[in-house]
């Protein structure tokens, strides 16, 4: 199907070959001397062109080739972002193979369920802390041919046949394609819409992880609907943080560049974010909820121990910008004075804020994988900042909904874009259909069968309302909805993301389901309420100790009661519990995107939710 | 007089804009040896100069004996029975042993118990009466130690600040230098505060010990306890397994937990 712009322009639909491989290859072989790829070594910045990036993969897919890797076998990667994440991801698809990734924080004995669910012939690991995950679990991956390994400082008296480094690997690759240089070429041509592209394995909340079969025209479609969707252009800078291994980050982060020629810059960890966003001040974000929610909470502090004047003038920029964005939300055209205000006096004093977070150049805040509390885009609105929320998930290969641009609605998550299906079933399931549902998950067709029906329609598992008006508004996961002892159906998530607007609270997972009324462990935000403790003189050591401050106790307590406040008598919560250990992303409570797991949080820690009874 | 000798709640202290100290609370019982080990640039040092008055905390209390003690001038906190040996032991070099150790009693009142601490002095440390004539500089790193110690002590004080004693010293030194300060603790009762890189000494003789990272109390606990906690094994004691290949390189991430 062939989109149109308004400008009457054909859209990018037109233009995109079979398969994102060939696309690739169209990229390199067009703007071989632009900047595709940035990446940060020893603090000074590293530049690829896409002529490099072609090159490397190149090298890859015949060292792969010969390594043993045929089609449609599958190759993963162990390793935070990285350019080599990328050249090991297209060169796969390049020959036809399929790319996988794993979470670096995966303890060995998922690496091993990943590496032989998936049959990995080649595994790419970062470094040698992943590269003992590997060796430690190697006998039990029959299928595993190879590893390789992509930085190998500390691993020079290291020695096995099964192991190379990348540097290496990409110099048999040089050899090989002396031998034969038309062979990347020849199997780029082979490639089909319906073959196998990449794997993503789900967090798996529930059992084990499931790898969804994500196919050439699935990742082509999504493509396609990047400028309208996303509204990516050509010009615009990204930067990578989130995981690869989830469909977001891959779509945003590696297959949308390849269509527009975007600059991707890789941030160097975790830790150092922020700083990052800073340095760069990247045009187009994508995030999930809980960093927006900490460039809240950030600020809000942050300006608590501001000077009189300053705090003066950022509180009233942020009611100026505050009544812009309810004029608008009620669907009028902001008063001239109003927008005089926001324009001569709100923007340049929020431009400093802006500025601090690294958003000064922000054209598409993105945000999406959980539900947003309105008020979170409220106050970005405020800020002048449009924080979009989309809906979507790994079997629907990403986006469903989004936000359409210069629209602001809490609380939805936007109108899905031609070519995606939606309707809700008789549950009120959100039920889609289009080239963007994956074709099921490896190894198990009876949760492929549950998932796809007949008709191709996904059933997404989560249920949701579709306004007059096309807007998607998702109430909570089906499974998730609590029905209370007194029958009342109520969806958690809703009330968890009020709790979450508190600078204090991380992350809350609201209890209830069969009891008399609800509850909630709640994470706190361990620098947040360490500041609170400071400015308050509550003596305390360390997380644990922070957590059983009385004082702590009662902050909590008071945030609580002010979302209760808001919520029905039956939604209200009754009493909770702080989780006392300071939760890390290699721990099995928290998804790689940081959010608490609800059902296994439900069973480990049932002796304090049933305490609360 | 109850309660623990020396209380620290929420210090915070800056080098100009440098903030080093980001919120420390601590306690010292009385009579205990308490050590506070970290890494270079977890602020060890800065809290014991925080705490002995050589810094003020821009916020923050610190309460000695009862008595509030944070922003109060060095000499003051000297007086109420806190004795300071600083890092790299900070002696007098071209004065004599002897002489260094009447600078430790300059500012007692009662003169007459002098005579006594000297003797004590020279008791526990019998290595410095063989050479109180001699210039302090031309004394080995551990005599200098000793020294320091024992100019401290010439103050009669409640509680002894010591900061990284062991410090260039060869281990049979660092024994012998953990092993009088324990005998002092023993015999006077004289409360010690100690800050060390040196953990598996600091552990091995300390009572209750403090884990400082980054500015902050990362873990605190038993030194039994701190001994068998997995984290302090491989990041204060070097025990680590050697992983798969043996030779294991990386270093898991710290939880303190």
């Amino acid at each position: 199907m062939a989109l149109t712009r308004p400008n009457g322009r054909t859209s990018l639909f037109d233009r995109l070959p079979a398969t994102p491989a060939r696309l690739f290859w169209q990229r390199v072989a067009e703007t071989s001397d632009s900047v595709a790829l940035r990446e940060k070594a020893l603090g000074i910045w590293r530049s690829f062109t896409w002529a490099d990036y072609g090159e490397s993969v190149r090298l890859a897919a015949h060292a792969m080739a010969d390594a043993g890797v045929g089609r449609g076998d599958v190759i993963s990667v162990l390793s935070e972002n990285r350019p080599e994440w990328m050249y090991c991801d297209i060169a796969a698809i390049s020959i036809g193979a399929i790319g996988n990734g794993i979470y670096t924080t995966s303890a060995p004995p998922q690496v091993a369920y990943v590496l032989r669910d998936s049959r990995t012939r080649i595994v790419f690991v970062e470094d040698e802390e992943q590269l003992d995950k590997v060796l430690e679990v190697r006998a039990d991956c029959p299928d595993l041919l190879r590893v390789v390994v992509i930085d190998p400082t500390g691993l020079r008296e290291f020695d096995d046949p099964m192991v190379e480094t990348f540097a290496a690997f990409l110099e048999r690759g040089a050899a090989l394609r002396a031998a034969d240089p038309d062979f990347v070429d020849s199997e780029v041509a082979k490639g089909r819409p319906d073959d196998t592209a990449i794997l993503i394995y789900t967090s798996g909340t529930t059992g084990r992880p499931k790898a969804a079969m994500i196919t050439n025209d699935n990742l082509i479609f999504q493509i396609g609907t990047s400028p309208t969707v996303a509204m990516l252009n050509p010009r615009d800078e990204i930067l990578s943080f989130l995981p690869l291994c989830h469909i977001a980050e891959r779509n945003f982060a590696l297959f949308f560049p390849i269509a527009h020629g975007n600059v991707v810059n890789f941030a160097e960890s975790p830790e150092t974010l922020f700083g990052n966003l800073r340095e760069l001040s990247p045009t187009a974000v994508f995030a999930p909820p809980r960093l927006w929610e900490k460039m809240y909470s950030t600020v809000t502090l942050t300006v608590k121990d501001a000077p009189p004047f300053q705090r003066w003038a950022y509180g009233r920029a942020l009611a100026i910008g505050n009544a812009v964005a309810a004029s608008e939300e009620r669907g009028e055209k902001p008063g001239l004075l109003a927008g005089l205000f926001e324009r001569l006096f709100a923007r340049p004093v929020l431009y400093n804020v802006r500025a601090a977070l690294g958003l000064n150049r922000i054209q598409h805040a993105l945000t999406g994988a959980a539900p947003v509390a309105p008020d979170l885009i409220r106050w970005f609105r405020a800020l002048g900042i449009r924080l979009r929320e989309g809906y979507g998930l790994t079997e629907s290969v990403g986006l469903v909904t989004m936000m359409p641009p210069g629209q602001t609605v809490p609380g939805s998550c936007g109108t899905p874009p031609d070519g995606i299906e939606l309707r809700l079933s008789e549950r009120g399931e959100v039920l889609v259909r289009g080239r963007n549902v994956f074709r099921g998950y490896l190894n198990k067709p009876k949760q492929t069968a549950e998932a796809l029906d007949a008709d191709g329609w996904l059933h997404t598992g989560d249920v949701g309302e579709l306004g007059s008006d096309g807007h998607l508004r998702i109430t909570d996961r089906l499974k998730d909805v609590i029905i209370t002892e007194g029958g009342k159906n109520i969806t958690p998530s809703e009330i968890e993301n009020r709790l979450k607007f508190s600078p204090f609270i991380a992350d809350a997972v609201v209890f209830g389901d069969r009891r008399k009324y609800l509850t909630c462990l709640v994470m706190i935000d361990y620098d947040n309420v360490a500041k609170f403790a400071q400015d308050n003189r509550v003596p305390f050591t360390n997380y644990g100790s922070l957590c059983k401050a009385p004082e702590v106790d009662k902050l909590i307590d008071g945030e609580i009661r002010r979302v209760n406040a808001g919520l029905s008598r039956v939604e209200q919560i009754k009493n909770y519990r702080l989780i006392d250990i300071e939760l890390t992303a290699e721990d099995e409570e928290l998804t790689p995107t940081m959010k608490l797991k609800r059902t296994l949080i439900g069973r480990k820690y049932a002796h304090m939710i049933d305490a609360m009874y | 007089m109850s309660g623990p000798l020396l209380q620290v709640r929420n210090v915070e202290s800056y080098y100009g804009p440098i903030m080093a100290l980001r919120g420390v609370s601590l306690e010292v019982e009385r009579a205990q040896i308490v050590a506070v080990l970290g890494a270079n640039g977890a602020g060890k040092s800065t809290l014991l100069r925080t705490i002995s008055g050589v810094m003020d905390p821009r916020v923050g209390t610190i309460a000695f004996d009862g008595q509030e003690i944070a922003g109060q001038d060095p000499d003051k906190v000297v007086r109420l029975g806190m004795s300071l040996v600083p890092e790299g032991r900070q002696v007098f070099p071209f004065l004599t042993v002897a002489e260094n150790l009447d600078m430790g009693a300059f500012g007692r009142r009662d003169r007459t118990g002098v005579p006594e601490d000297l003797e004590r002095v020279y008791r526990y440390f019998p290595r410095l009466a063989e050479r109180t004539g001699q210039q302090a500089g031309l004394l080995s790193g551990g005599e200098q130690q000793m020294l320091a110690i024992g100019r401290a002590m010439m103050g009669r004080p409640k509680m002894l600040l010591l900061d990284e004693p062991s410090l260039g010293l060869s281990p049979l030194l660092v024994q012998e230098i953990f092993a009088i300060v324990a005998q002092i603790n023993g015999d006077l009762g004289t409360t010690v505060l100690l800050v060390e890189q040196n953990a598996r000494a600091a552990l091995g003789f300390a009572h209750y010990g403090y884990i400082m990272e980054l500015g902050r109390i990362a873990l605190s606990g038993d030194c039994a306890d701190l001994r068998d906690n997995p984290d302090v094994q491989e990041f204060y004691l070097g025990i680590k397994e050697g992983g798969i290949r043996g030779k294991r390189r990386w270093r898991r991430r710290k939880t303190w937990r």
